[in-house]
């Protein structure tokens, strides 16, 4: 069913409230005969005057009549002129009135139980029994009975509630007034929670009822007795009845709950009046004099808050500041996976840097042997003339310029305090004129002293 | 040496292990002014169970009193300063004063508080406040208050803004633990708690002496 027809369907089914009282103003006068147009009209115009709908303005009469048309009023084919309140009309009217009057309130909810859950005698004897009280009784009528009488019931302390407020909040009453009105509606309450203990009980004793008649009935399967046949397909029945009734049961236990909480609620608050009713509702008063006399002395400040009167005093409380800094989190979604992984080997690429270490480390040996030869001479000599024996080196061995570079490079590098380091202006190259050295030489100070 | 071990058995409930496990967040609650009730079972218990203990340890170390109260069937915990000083708290970042506008707030809550005397569930709606504003016994002196002049009719703007001014402050009495706001709802819906008879505590001389002042006003 889509939404724009339920709502359609709901604007025919439920009356405005001018409607409504059309329709009840009808339903007073108690016409079996039906209506004619002039009575409807003159209950239409009687209906606007009722004092609470404010503006007084002409009731459209032909508009009101054709509402009603769609639901609430019909032509009788028998009766040309006369109009009927609908079956539907008047199931309206009797759950509004239903609501300010249930009739169930008018007896105890004991009763109600009593008359509705009492199992005959005969259930223990016979299913067929049980299972007539079960439909009949139980899913037909009892189930309907106790919910309406329960709900009567929450209305009727919602209401024993509302009205205790009211009379809290009414200031031309005494205090004596005011503890009478109270006394009355806690009586009110108090004749309600005898009842819901009653019915507490009543429950609880069809439920065991039934779970013995349940029991009996298993025994009889069990030990096999002949006194009357009992199938299995039976005993799903008697359990199938226990359990619906237990399940309903437990709804009445909400219901029971739902409605004990307000009642003990408002009895601990009534109690508490009692005590100390005079102090109550002096401070009471006072509160509502505090409050009326701060917005009337209380100016809007500037940044459009409020300013207390000065008589008025900020009281301090208890207030320290609690900061944690802590590093934002950031959520970097799924965690990447760093599985191990085995690396190839690249053998080619192995033994050819292993060759070029060999090399770098031969070249540093060669590089360390010279300059040790060329110390020992400048020793022995006393003078290395360097160009040329770098020049020499390189005839030796061509293709290693860089190695009698760095040999040159290291002896000059690591000369003593008493040697001597000379470059003159004088080029000295080799045959292929790939190097060009100034001349350097060398001299042991100690050496030519000596 | 004896006094030694005196303040070690007087101290001793700190080594419990439910005392360690939650203490940091209790301390922390109660020093932000927070009125601890069972709806937080973990510390209400703690406090229960360690109520003179407790007490005797803010009132070593910080100067405060634990008070505990209880109303309308409610039970709750509370630090406060004792009479005529602030205890060790007397640095001023460490109290505050109640603001003005919490103040006014505070009682109309505590009239709404009132007027549902007989109810357990003290539940409310903008509404409600929206209705006292506009039909309320003190109609003329709100929309003086909160919107500066009185008038027939009032923009949708101008009453969204004085929405917020009543959110703003019944999320501050949220956060103290005197009301329970409605988070799901897209609407202003609360719960006045009993504790909101801690605010009444608070105010109660100027409540009993509220026809003197009345009198000083017209003198």
């Amino acid at each position: 069913m889509d939404a724009v027809s339920i709502c359609h369907t709901f604007d025919d089914l439920f009356p405005t409230q001018f409607e409504f009282m059309v329709i009840y103003h009808l339903h007073c006068m108690d016409r079996v005969e039906g209506f004619q147009y002039n009575e409807i009209k003159l209950a239409i115009r009687e209906t606007a005057k009722l004092p609470f709908w404010g503006d007084a303005k002409e009731p459209q009469v032909e508009k009101t009549l054709k509402n009603l048309l769609r639901s609430f009023l019909e032509r009788p084919p028998d009766k040309v002129g006369f109009y009927l309140l609908t079956p539907h009309a008047v199931k309206i009217i009797e759950i509004v009135l239903h609501r300010i009057d249930n009739p169930y309130l008018r007896f105890p909810l004991k009763k109600t139980f009593e008359d509705y859950f009492a199992l005959p005698e005969d259930a223990g004897c016979d299913i067929a029994h049980l299972e007539k009280w079960y439909r009949l009784g139980f899913q037909d009528n009892a189930q309907k009975v106790v919910l309406s009488h329960l709900e009567g019931l929450k209305l009727a302390v919602e209401d024993a509630i509302k009205d205790l407020n009211l009379v809290l909040e009414a200031d031309h009453l005494s205090a004596i007034q005011m503890l009478e009105r109270f006394t009355n509606h806690f009586l009110n309450l108090s004749m309600q929670a005898r009842q819901i203990t009653e019915a507490i009980k009543m429950k609880t004793d069809t439920y065991y009822r039934l779970r013995d008649i349940a029991d009996a009935f298993h025994q009889k399967i069990s030990f096999g007795t002949n006194e009357q046949s009992i199938t299995q397909d039976d005993w799903n029945k008697v359990e199938l009845i226990k359990g619906n009734v237990n399940a309903f049961f437990e709804r009445v236990d909400q219901q029971l709950d739902l409605i004990n909480t307000k009642m003990a609620f408002a009895s601990t608050k009534i109690t508490e009046l009692q005590e100390s009713f005079k102090a109550q509702s002096h401070f009471k008063m006072k509160l509502k004099k505090t409050l009326a006399w701060l917005l009337e002395n209380s100016k809007p400040d500037l940044k459009g808050w409020v300013r207390l009167p000065a008589q008025f005093p900020a009281k301090e409380r208890v207030f320290q500041r609690f900061q944690f800094h802590t590093l934002r989190y950031y959520d970097l979604g799924f965690l990447k996976k760093a599985l191990p992984v085995d690396i190839v080997l690249d053998d080619a690429y192995e033994i050819a840097q292993r060759d070029a270490f060999e090399q770098e480390l031969k070249e540093q040996i060669m590089i360390q042997h010279q300059v040790e030869s060329w110390q020992q001479k400048l020793t022995v000599d006393g003078l290395v003339n360097v160009s040329e024996e770098m020049l020499l080196l390189m005839e030796k061995m061509p293709d290693s310029i860089s190695l009698s570079v760095q040999a040159g490079y290291e002896l000059i590098r690591n000369l003593g305090d008493n040697v001597t380091l000379s470059i003159q202006n004088e080029l000295h190259s080799n045959h292929t004129k790939t190097l060009h050295l100034w001349k350097t030489t060398v001299q042991n100070n100690q050496n030519t002293i000596s | 040496m004896e006094n030694n071990s005196a303040e070690q058995s007087k101290y001793d409930f700190l080594t419990d292990n439910l005392v360690q496990r939650y203490f940091a967040e209790l301390n922390i609650e109660l020093l932000k002014g927070v009125h601890i009730r069972s709806a937080t079972p973990y510390l209400f218990n703690l406090l229960d169970e360690y109520q003179n203990e407790f007490e005797g340890f803010y009132k070593d170390l910080y100067g405060l009193k634990l008070e505990k109260r209880t109303h309308d069937t409610c039970t709750y915990f509370y630090l406060a300063f004792p009479e005529g000083s602030k205890g060790r708290l007397s640095y001023p970042g460490l109290y505050k004063e109640l603001e003005d506008r919490q103040v006014i707030i505070g009682f109309v809550l505590c009239e709404l508080y009132i007027s549902k005397y007989f109810y357990a569930d003290k539940k409310f709606h903008w509404d409600d406040i929206r209705y006292e504003i506009e039909h309320g016994e003190n109609k003329d002196a709100y929309l003086r208050l909160f919107f500066k002049e009185s008038r027939a009719e009032y923009t949708p703007d101008e009453w969204k803004t004085t929405k917020d001014k009543f959110e703003t402050v019944i999320n501050f009495f949220g956060r103290i633990g005197l009301i329970e706001k409605e988070l799901e709802s897209d609407e202003l819906q609360f719960t006045i708690l009993p504790t909101i008879h801690r605010f009444i505590e608070m105010y109660n001389d100027e409540i009993q002496h509220i026809d003197e002042l009345l009198k000083e006003n017209k003198s």
